[in-house]
């Protein structure tokens, strides 16, 4: 066999082992998210739906280095209860994951610093689902 | 007389709601969500006792709003799928005005699009939504000594 038939074997079994399509999370940035100790809605409630087109989880990062630590929670829509919550540390901006479910699922985003940290101003963030 | 101080106060809290603008956060959140949920259509036996208000910390006049719509439009497609309601009664939840221009009009819009022709994956995952809501809300009403939704 030559190299030219190893390479050739190589690419199709590299296709063949990909996924037919691969989930295409939706994402939406918050910008401008200010934070203090005390939880707060983003955007006054903003709900959100686990996408169609993803693999049915809910992911929270910072794009903006954060200067505190910060505590994020996914709540439900439907009756405001708390879903799960995350906390994120200083200069975290890998995405975290909030929680699985599957695809219409609302919830909304709630957010604080630590207690005794103080407030976080103007750092955006961005939701993937 | 307690009965008088209780509506005062109820009257107060909704008062200070209505002058506060939709983004000022308000307080008590259930006596105002009771009064904001007055003239939400909702299918026989429906109502909102089993929302966790005293858990959700302060809201937004809209965001009550918002919540409680999204729970009426959970009760009328529980109410469809368990044969309680026509199809028809889907009808206006995709544009009721408390998400016009949102995600959730877009998704309510579709999931209205399933139950007319068939069902689809988007109408079973909101479907699944509400039927576990609907349980944490019967837990929670009854532990409230409040009636749960039917």
């Amino acid at each position: 066999m030559d190299r030219r038939c190893v390479a050739l074997c190589a690419a199709a079994c590299a296709v063949l082992a990909l996924p037919a399509t691969a989930p295409a999370q939706v994402t939406t940035d918050l910008n401008n998210w200010n934070l203090t100790e005390t939880p707060n809605w983003w955007g006054g409630g903003t709900q959100f739906h686990i996408s169609s087109s993803g693999d049915g989880t809910a992911s929270y990062r910072w794009l903006d280095s954060p200067n505190k630590t910060t505590v994020i929670a996914a709540h439900r829509c439907t009756d405001v209860s708390l879903i799960n919550s995350v906390a994120i540390s200083v200069n975290n901006t890998s995405y975290h994951h909030l929680f699985s479910g599957w695809a219409g699922v609302c919830f909304m985003l709630r957010g604080r610093t630590a207690i005794g940290s103080g407030s976080m101003v103007n750092h955006d963030g961005r939701v993937r689902r | 007389m307690k009965r008088l101080l209780a509506l005062l106060i109820l009257a107060v809290a909704v008062f200070g709601a209505a002058r506060s603008g939709s983004a000022e956060p308000v307080a008590p959140t259930r006596a105002v969500a009771d009064a904001l949920g007055r003239d939400i259509p909702l299918p026989a036996g429906g109502n909102f006792s089993g929302v966790r208000w005293e858990q959700a910390g302060e809201l937004s006049r809209a965001q009550i709003t918002a919540v409680l719509h999204y729970n009426a439009a959970c009760q009328w497609l529980r109410a469809w799928r368990d044969g309680r309601a026509p199809v028809t009664a889907l009808a206006g939840l995709a544009s009721w005005p408390a998400w016009r221009g949102t995600e959730t009009a877009k998704v309510l819009a579709e999931v209205e699009h399933q139950a007319r022709t068939g069902g689809g994956p988007l109408l079973e995952g909101v479907l699944r939504d509400c039927d576990a809501s609907h349980a944490r809300e019967v837990e929670y009403a009854r532990s409230l000594g409040l009636k749960p939704s039917g």
